[in-house]
């Protein structure tokens, strides 16, 4: 499967979506042709049927925050229900034979499985999103310094930015006023991803988070407004370039200029 | 386009450009695609903004060589300030160059050698004729949209074509400078839009027959005062190596890093050198009256620009404030549009760090007809090694160009 293939069946270009999956995951599969990637190294266990929880698709956007390539494997299983996964992986895979922060090659694999199964499910160009991040994207926490430091691991820690997604205004446009977001054995998003739900909340859309793990049932999540230690920590951070500011641009003051 | 200062009258006449019409939407998604995939443009969505426009902004051949000596032009007096100030500590720090790069540039070492130099100024066409609201000196980005764009629009329109293709002429000069070496690439993690800018220029590179690294600045090392890469367990010299992390966030990096040599001390050509943010400083005009060239082209095309203590901008829509080192409009304010809070908070940070502020007359730019609606047009001219490149074509809804600017393929109409 050539990538334009993949990305194709991953990003078609009618739905209302596509234009959203980040392409840079895709762009390097080329790289991977040959080495038998998206064959063995596909080791992901079956996907799971889903949950009770899941709305039927209607209203409702979805946020899959779970590491590795289990997004994926939930975004084919949503795909049956009526879906449209969109992958939001916004990392670089390292180059074959060499080791990175973030192991990007289960992703791959998996979307090359889940490709066939996508385009037969012949999913209509309005279906709701279920938008895909990998949780791990951050790099391995209490390790990262040690990767920092090794100059033979590829460096390709992501950060997620609210313009990665579509505004509030945009989702409530095309019929959703509420998102569910789903991660592992958290309630809280990580930092990256709270400034996005923050403004969907913010823009009138009703934002639930769920466990998978736990096997709770979605609850409304509390998205205070940073700490005010933590607004200058971000600033400082931003300031010198170490991330990004809520809009996706750095270090700047106005959260009302869009990305 | 050398063009020997030719530095010709452009008055507000007839407009320089004019926007296509949009190409039919399976045409254009092919483009766009075949951009994502393999012309590592990865940011084409942002938020709600496709960032591609579906159409070109074709530009008149006289305007092209007029805008081309104009950079060219103001990239040689670049080069003679710089030459005048690097060396003055004063003047380096009302650029609000922080300290530890101003430590690097003045100290006894002698500066790292050049690579290759690459400026983009960017142009607009204003009520009085075209106006530059800055350099982007130090590490200028916008190479895939200025060449891959135009490049893949420009077969729909035979009577066209693209203005250059800056990214091969800096590649082959880095290139040159590695004198066949490896060449490194610095990038800051988790920067897509900067990571995507020095993946293409490394695809460039290995086009050429090259052999390149991509780096994070924190595995950046050095065999004396050469940087040295770590490639299949085995030690590696660079022949070469581009910085595209921005200069003032070199100082924050662990000093084990040795970045000091990359501006100072080092001998592998770097691209762009340290001394790059001196015209990367939006308070560079301040430090005019230090120099004794005449800077022509900087005066006849820059607003007027002053130290923000100096001027009455709290009231006033006639000024914008920058930060000395912002990037892609982020941190370019106009008083009047801000809330109350905001120009409080605004004219605290200016009381606390005032030398890291400037403020500039705003230009009336004016807006073209499209198929988005009444645009902005920014063209950013790019000079490599003296010489006009390409242009790097964005629009804008409003009057700024911000990281939500829409890249466009800007054509050149043929005479």
């Amino acid at each position: 499967m050539t990538k334009e293939e993949l990305f194709a069946a991953w990003a078609p270009g009618a739905s209302w979506w596509s234009p959203w999956a980040k392409p840079v995951l895709f762009a390097h599969v080329g790289d991977w042709a040959g080495t038998g990637l998206g064959t063995a190294e596909a080791a992901a266990p079956a996907v799971p049927s889903l949950p009770q929880w899941i709305p039927p698709p209607g209203g409702t956007a979805l946020v899959l925050d779970l590491p590795g390539a289990l997004g994926i494997q939930w975004g084919v299983a949503l795909a049956r229900q009526g879906y449209r996964p969109v992958p939001l992986y916004n990392a670089a895979p390292a180059p074959p034979g060499e080791a990175s922060v973030v192991d990007m090659r289960p992703l791959i694999a998996a979307l090359m499985e889940g490709a066939p199964l996508l385009a037969a499910s012949a999913l209509p160009d309005r279906a709701p999103p279920a938008f895909l991040l990998d949780a791990a994207r951050g790099g391995p926490g209490p390790e990262m310094l040690r990767m920092w430091r090794d100059e033979e691991v590829f460096d390709n820690r992501a950060v997620s930015f609210p313009t990665d997604f579509p505004s509030a205004r945009l989702l409530r446009e095309r019929g959703i006023d509420r998102a569910l977001l789903i991660q592992l054995n958290r309630v809280p998003p990580l930092d990256d991803l709270a400034d996005a739900l923050r403004l969907w909340a913010g823009g009138g859309v009703a934002v639930n988070a769920v466990r998978v793990e736990a096997g709770d049932e979605p609850l409304p999540l509390a998205l205070p407004a940073p700490s005010w230690l933590g607004w200058i920590v971000k600033r400082a951070l931003a300031l010198v370039g170490l991330r990004r500011n809520a809009v996706g641009g750095f270090g700047a003051w106005r959260g009302g200029s869009s990305a | 386009m050398d063009g020997g200062h030719v530095l010709a009258p452009l008055g507000a006449a007839a407009s320089p450009y004019r926007a296509g019409e949009a190409l039919e939407p399976a045409a254009f998604d092919r483009v766009r695609r075949a951009l994502i995939l393999d012309g590592c443009k990865w940011d084409p969505q942002v938020g709600d903004e496709a960032t591609l426009a579906p159409f070109p902004l074709f530009l008149r051949a006289g305007a092209w060589r007029e805008l081309g000596a104009a950079a060219e032009a103001l990239a040689r007096e670049v080069l003679e300030a710089e030459e005048a100030l690097r060396g003055s500590a004063p003047a380096l720090r009302a650029l609000g160059i922080p300290a530890p790069l101003r430590r690097a540039l003045c100290g006894p070492d002698p500066l790292t050698p050049t690579a290759a130099r690459v400026m983009r100024f960017d142009f607009h066409w204003t009520e009085e004729g075209w106006r530059i609201s800055e350099v982007n000196a130090d590490v200028p980005g916008g190479y895939a949209e200025a060449w891959g764009l135009p490049r893949a629009l420009a077969p729909h329109w035979p009577g066209a074509h693209p203005a250059g293709d800056p990214a091969a002429l800096l590649c082959e000069a880095v290139a040159r400078a590695s004198g066949g070496g490896l060449v490194a690439v610095l990038v800051c993690p988790a920067f897509m839009e900067d990571y995507q800018v020095a993946s293409a220029l490394a695809a460039r590179l290995r086009a050429l027959g090259g052999e390149t690294a991509i780096l994070s600045p924190g595995q950046l090392r050095w065999s004396g005062r050469e940087v040295a890469v770590h490639l299949g367990g085995r030690e590696r010299l660079a022949g070469a190596l581009i910085r595209f992390v921005q200069g003032e966030w070199l100082v924050d990096l662990p000093r084990r890093t040795g970045w000091r040599r990359l501006i100072a001390g080092g001998r592998t050509p770097v691209t762009n050198p340290g001394q790059a943010l001196i015209a990367e400083s939006k308070r560079f005009p301040l430090a005019w009256p230090l120099l004794r060239t005449p800077l022509r082209a900087w005066r006849r095309w820059l607003p007027e620009t002053q130290d923000p203590r100096r001027v009455h901008w709290r009231d006033s829509d006639e000024w914008c404030l920058k930060a000395a080192f912002s990037n892609t409009g982020d941190a370019v304010l106009v008083p009047a549009s801000l809330t109350r809070v905001e120009r409080r908070r605004l004219s605290r940070d200016l009381w606390l760090h005032p030398g890291a502020w400037v403020a500039q007359r705003r230009f009336s730019a004016l807006t073209l007809p499209s198929p988005l609606g009444a645009v902005y047009p920014c063209l950013g001219v790019y000079v490599v090694d003296g010489r006009a490149a390409g242009i790097y074509g964005r629009l804008a809804r409003r009057a700024l160009i911000d990281f939500s600017a829409i890249d466009v393929a800007v054509l050149v109409e043929r005479e």
